[in-house]
């Protein structure tokens, strides 16, 4: 007979734990790769109603890269169902200060805003990843399943890149 | 010696000077590094509140405990075939409903209710439940969907899928549009999403997204619509008070306003006065609606 272990993510307390865990950074990484805040929301509940429904089936110990990839597929799979995705590019991004700092260098942080939409999404994850997620090199190249290297050269490129559009458009001001 | 495809890594994460940095970049790229640096780590991004671990928990199904399986092999092997050919079969056949000409009350096994409007079809499969709900609607129904598992509503023209809310749907196969009166709704037509939220409605005539004043829609005594083709609105009255009505007009117009559901006459005037349709009793139920 099958029975059903004792921390199993079937067990309410046992996905609540999981979900107050991983919901978060699964909805902000999904927000910093498609760039729609309603698909992220719509996807991140989705996958977390799989894991309950079919709980059984899931090993707790692979779940975080389980959720992960889940969500990634989910989002890939309403993208090309759909065509077209309306949403405004990473909108829900804000920048947290005080209204004194707000008035101070507002252009610079609205244009790095466009320019992080111009990152290819490898790049923006890697950046944001560490930006706004506060995780290390090491941490996100175990989370995106890449060697620690790649995620050195990912963060290069984005800087690069960022440097290069900003340095443009301050030239063009001047 | 650093590696030429990861220094400014390496700089971002403190390991390589602003020296070193400046001596590969340059004055100028150097302070643009530190200024990205400073701006972005005030980046936030918010979670909505849905997302909250009490907001969602309401949703989740409960978990039945799992049984003491006590039958022999051979039993069980011919009880799984049974089982597995009454499900297929369950599976397949599909509860339908229709409203010839009535508002139809329907409440579904998921706790959520549809009024389905004169004319309207509605049907999913047997199976449908918490985790299972999906819907083909064809004609005009409001719904009021209970939290659970995505529910999804497929019509001629698009799909409208949603948690837990309420909204009304028209779709003549001519005509679609959705109107949101609590929650957050995703509508697609012809390939394009759009999300509503309280107070916002598509139609199919503008492809666009329009807030609209929603408490005459919240009022079940009278059917209130925005410019829809009035076509529907006629076809509606027709089957409500069981009459054959006609227009003669060449021209395609679009209803605003309220309908009494209650009263034939009012209801009949609804649909003629804003038009200056000139109303014409032919025998006890064929009417002709004309233009003067």
């Amino acid at each position: 007979m099958k029975t059903v272990p004792l921390h199993s993510l079937c067990d309410q307390s046992v996905f609540e734990k999981v979900y107050k865990q991983y919901s978060k950074d699964l909805y902000r990484f999904l927000t910093y790769s498609f760039q729609d805040t309603n698909l992220s929301e719509d996807i991140t509940q989705n996958v977390f109603l799989k894991l309950w429904d079919q709980c059984e089936k899931f090993d707790l110990r692979n779940i975080k890269s389980l959720i992960f990839t889940m969500g990634k597929n989910l989002s890939l799979n309403e993208i090309k169902r759909n065509q077209k995705i309306e949403g405004a590019p990473i909108k829900e991004i804000h920048f947290s200060e005080s209204p004194q700092e707000l008035l101070e260098g507002k252009q610079f942080k609205e244009k790095l805003t466009q320019s992080l939409n111009q990152l290819s999404e490898k790049e923006r994850i890697v950046f944001l990843m560490n930006r706004i997620d506060n995780l290390t090199y090491h941490e996100i190249a175990d989370q995106l399943e890449v060697s620690q290297k790649t995620v050195e050269k990912r963060m290069h490129q984005a800087l690069k890149k960022l440097n290069t559009l900003l340095g443009i458009d301050l030239k063009r001001k001047k | 010696m650093r590696d030429e495809t990861t220094y400014l890594a390496a700089w971002l994460e403190g390991t390589l000077s602003d020296r070193e940095l400046e001596k590969r970049e340059g004055k100028e790229s150097l302070n643009r590094y530190r200024k990205i640096k400073e701006v972005s780590s005030t980046l936030v991004v918010e979670v909505p509140e849905n997302l909250n671990w009490e907001v969602f928990a309401k949703q989740l199904p409960q978990k039945r405990k799992p049984q003491k399986k006590t039958r022999s092999w051979a039993f069980g092997i011919a009880a799984s075939f049974m089982v597995l050919v009454g499900i297929s079969s369950f599976l397949r056949s599909q509860k339908v409903y229709d409203s010839p000409n009535s508002f139809n009350q329907i409440e579904l096994s998921d706790g959520s209710t549809v009024e389905l409007a004169p004319g309207g079809l509605l049907q999913h499969q047997r199976s449908f439940n918490l985790i299972n709900r999906k819907l083909k609607l064809a004609g005009e129904a409001y719904f009021q969907v209970e939290k659970g598992s995505p529910f999804i509503i497929e019509s001629p023209n698009g799909t409208v899928e949603v948690v837990g809310t309420a909204f009304k749907i028209i779709d003549t196969g001519a005509f679609f549009t959705v109107i949101c009166t609590e929650g957050k709704v995703k509508v697609t037509h012809q390939g394009k999403i759009n999300y509503l939220t309280k107070g916002w409605a598509y139609s199919s005539t503008s492809e666009k997204v329009d807030e609209i004043d929603l408490n005459p829609y919240l009022n079940k005594s009278i059917g209130y619509y925005h410019k829809v083709p009035l076509e529907h609105v006629v076809g509606l009255v027709s089957k409500l008070f069981n009459l054959n009505i006609q227009i003669s007009s060449l021209k395609s117009h679009y209803f605003t306003g309220t309908i009494d559901l209650k009263d034939q006459e009012k209801a009949l005037r609804s649909i003629s006065l804003p038009f200056s349709f000139k109303v014409i009793q032919q025998n006890r139920r064929d009417y002709i609606l004309i233009e003067e």
